[in-house]
């Protein structure tokens, strides 16, 4: 049982080749080899790790790119797992100084939502959840009014959460998605043969709309609808 | 035809009546350009069955010129009445206001006048276009024939995308066989619009006349001379119609009937003129016609950033179809990204064309967005026009756009601008020393979602019980009506002893029946059952299984038959059960 125990333990201590490489892109970076770093990055992404601290690392790595849309792109990321990191929203703001387009304010409920990560807002609804439903059974044991009273403040508790949930999920008119390239022009049609719209720059988050073949619909810049070619954008799951 | 009905007459007996004729003129269009000709008609209605021609007056600049004459004959219980339509071509020579004298009639010694006229002849521009003179195969109406074509273009001499009408028509007297086989205009060097196509009678020398027309818009794209047509149909004459018959007999043509007739116009000679280069504004793209111009901001007041949408319609007589994209000024202060354009066509030549441009503004400040121009060209006026939108004021608030608005306001975005650069010290570095790990959305673990469950399946059984509790509370008469015989035969099936019978019995009794048969001799109890429409077999059989049990019960055992009476109450048990099974299926 002892040697059992004692070999779980070795395992648990010898760093996994992802880990490994993490550490690699990590030192990659600090030596300035920012493309090697990224690639690290990127190929720890690919394998499904999601983790603030790859995302914030491979968007800064972009950013010393100069790659300003898949840089935004990290952040965003990034956000959406830590968003009260000091270090991100720094960099994140720095970034968006250097955008060209301007992008529209979300509104204050958006952005209040934003403070906090989906398992947040899902485990605190889930408490008021529980907390209401065992005050309901506790009612039924003993009537006592009491009880009524904590199942409705428990309630209101998680209707708030619960809003501020939704308006994470739902508080776009599409999925936010980054552009990538340097300058594109959005189409007024889902195809090349359609006009020019505006342009757009690197980095300017828009909300991803229908997908029609390999182009997809986005609203930008608050108003404006358009269409552009999908490997030009990175939506954000 | 109108002879044919001139002969029948003659078998008709005449009664004149009393002389009543009416004597009339009038001239339609009262106004038209030098170039032009109107038509005067003179009509004489009696009841007479002929009339001499009226006397025509003679006016200097004005030809007046006979085009035919048409007689309609009614006769309506034996009440003979007879019109004449004379009609003339007037044609002036000169501009001028024209007073026609009056026309005279003399009939019987007694001189019928028609009331004067007026003509009024502009100078205009119009070029005389009269019908195309038909082909052979063509010939016109005046000459008895009941078939013909025409066509027409006005104005002759036009500007490069100018409107130049195109009239075809087709005159048939005659019944024709299914829709005559059209063969279009060529349009070559043209671009053409097909007008709705119309269909009208005409008097056409006396003769009613089918019209089809078909009209075609053309827009000339280059200057030089064109040749419209010729226009070709194909028509077959119904060889079964009365009606033709009689119009062969009237026309003289016998082998009009039943024969296919392949009709031409004249090709129709157009001259196009460029649109002159002398005195064109700055803002003409070319647009011929006649047009008006308004346009405004989707919104008067926005943040530096926000996209602004600029309206500019052009609507009027032309091909707006062919309207380029409207020049704007450059706007300081505000980036104007493309325009996207949309145009209709009524069903005339008038249109409307829509420009909408989005306009960023990138630095804050009361814009005002004047000098957006639009310039045509007016063939009728001879001129250029142009139009201008009234100031259209945009309130920008904000700070100066982000990155490099200010630079972008100026010079248009383009691919080959290279990135910003990052400032020099504001990055902050990496986070190292943490674990990877793979984050996983609450809401998509299943386990989670299972948890989520279990304090509604909680709820759902505690409230979901006393629920139930509260219903059968409610309805206990029904509740034990509806569980009588399932609880009598489960006590039944488990009988010990003969005390259990009775009492299962009754109880199922109460319940079902609402009979409280307890204190009840076996008589009672049968009348009792008689009465809620149980047999009187059933009831002694019932009766008879209870006496048995009650007698077993209180009667002296016998101590050889242990064993065996050991085993009676579960064998009377069922055959309970088996009887109240029988009183269920009959009972109320």
């Amino acid at each position: 049982m002892m040697r059992i125990v004692l070999l779980l333990l070795l395992l648990l201590a010898a760093p996994a080749p992802a880990q490994e490489d993490y550490e690699k892109a990590n030192t990659a970076y600090s030596k300035g080899r920012f493309s090697e770093a990224a690639e690290l990055y990127r190929k720890l992404e690919a394998e499904g790790y999601r983790d603030a601290e790859l995302y914030y690392n491979l968007g800064n790595a972009y950013f010393e790119l100069k790659d300003l849309g898949r840089a935004r792109a990290g952040y965003e990321r990034a956000r959406q797992l830590a968003p009260r990191d000091a270090d991100l929203a720094h960099n994140l703001a720095l970034l968006r100084t250097e955008l060209r387009d301007n992008e529209p304010d979300p509104g204050a409920l958006v952005r209040l939502a934003a403070l906090f990560t989906e398992n947040e807002l899902v485990f605190v609804s889930s408490l008021f959840y529980f907390l209401a439903a065992g005050l309901a059974l506790a009612y039924s044991r003993r009537r006592n009014e009491g009880f009524l009273w904590g199942v409705a403040a428990a309630l209101v508790c998680l209707l708030f959460v619960g809003g501020l949930l939704l308006c994470q999920k739902l508080g776009q008119p599409g999925r936010p998605a980054v552009v990538i390239p340097q300058t594109v022009h959005l189409k007024n049609g889902p195809g090349r043969e359609f006009t020019d719209s505006i342009p757009l720059h690197a980095g300017t988050l828009v909300q991803a709309l229908r997908q029609q073949g390999d182009w997809r619909e986005v609203a930008a810049l608050e108003r404006v609808k358009g269409w552009i070619r999908s490997e030009e954008l990175d939506v954000l799951d | 035809m109108v002879r044919l009905l001139l002969l029948l007459l003659l078998f008709y007996p005449l009664q004149a009546a009393a002389q009543e004729v009416r004597f009339e003129a009038s001239i339609e269009p009262a106004s038209v350009a030098l170039g032009e000709h109107a038509t005067l008609t003179v009509r004489i209605s009696g009841t007479e069955s002929s009339f001499p021609d009226p006397q025509m007056p003679e006016v200097d600049g004005l030809i007046l010129q006979p085009a035919g004459t048409s007689r309609h004959i009614e006769i309506i219980n034996g009440r003979f009445s007879s019109q004449v339509a004379h009609t003339y071509l007037a044609a002036p020579t000169r501009a001028g206001r024209f007073a026609i004298p009056p026309f005279r009639l003399r009939l019987d010694d007694t001189l019928y006048t028609t009331e004067e006229l007026a003509l009024t002849v502009t100078p205009g521009v119009s070029v005389p276009s009269p019908p195309s003179a038909p082909s052979e195969n063509s010939a016109p109406a005046a000459a008895g024939r009941l078939l013909f074509v025409e066509a027409e273009a006005s104005p002759r001499k036009a500007y490069v995308n100018q409107p130049i009408h195109y009239v075809f028509r087709l005159y048939h007297g005659v019944q024709l066989r299914g829709n005559p086989r059209y063969e279009p205009l060529d349009t070559t060097g043209f671009i053409s619009r097909d007008l709705e196509q119309q269909a009208y009678t005409d008097w056409v020398d006396g003769v009613r006349m089918s019209v089809s027309q078909a009209e075609t818009v053309l827009f000339a794209t280059a200057p030089g001379k064109y040749s419209l047509g010729p226009t070709r149909i194909q028509c077959e004459i119904d060889p079964y119609s009365m009606f033709n018959l009689l119009a062969d007999v009237d026309t003289g043509d016998l082998t009009l009937a039943g024969r296919t007739k392949n009709l031409e116009t004249r090709p129709i000679e157009v001259e196009v003129l460029p649109v002159p280069a002398q005195g064109r504004p700055e803002s003409f793209t070319g647009a011929v016609g006649q047009y008006t111009l308004r346009g405004y901001l989707d919104r008067e007041k926005v943040k530096t950033g926000e996209p602004v949408v600029l309206t500019i319609t052009v609507e009027g007589q032309g091909n707006v179809e062919m309207i380029d994209d409207i020049k704007l000024p450059p706007f300081p202060g505000i980036q104007a990204y493309d325009t996207e354009s949309q145009s209709t066509m009524g069903d005339e030549v008038r249109g409307k064309k829509t420009f909408k441009t989005t306009l960023i503004p990138t630095e804050p400040g009361a814009r005002v967005l004047s000098g957006i121009r639009f310039a045509y060209f007016d063939p009728e006026a001879e001129k250029f026009e142009e139009l201008s939108i009234p100031d259209l004021e945009l309130e920008v608030t904000g700070p100066l756009a982000a990155g490099r608005a200010a630079k972008t306001a100026s010079k248009p975005p383009s691919p080959e601008d290279t990135p910003p650069a990052i400032s020099e010290q504001g990055l902050r570095h990496i986070h190292t020393g943490g674990r990877l790990s793979r984050e996983r959305q609450l809401l998509r673990q299943p386990v989670f979602l299972i948890v989520l469950a279990i304090p509604l399946l909680a709820l759902g059984a505690v409230y979901g019980k006393e629920w139930l509790a509260r219903l059968r509370h409610g309805q206990e008469p029904l509740w034990r009506r509806s569980r009588a015989l399932a609880t009598a035969r489960s006590h039944l099936k488990k009988v010990a002893d003969y005390a259990a019978i009775p009492q299962a019995v009754h109880s199922y009794l109460a319940d079902r029946l609402n009979l409280a048969s307890r204190g009840m001799s076996l008589r009672e109890l049968r009348q009792a059952l008689a009465s809620r429409g149980v047999s009187e077999e059933l009831g002694r059989e019932l009766t008879g299984l209870l006496e048995v049990a009650e007698g077993a019960r209180y009667g002296p055992g016998d101590p050889r038959s242990a064993a065996a009476a050991k085993d009676r109450p579960a064998e009377l048990g069922r055959k309970a059960a088996e009887l109240l099974r029988k009183l269920e299926a009959v009972a109320p």
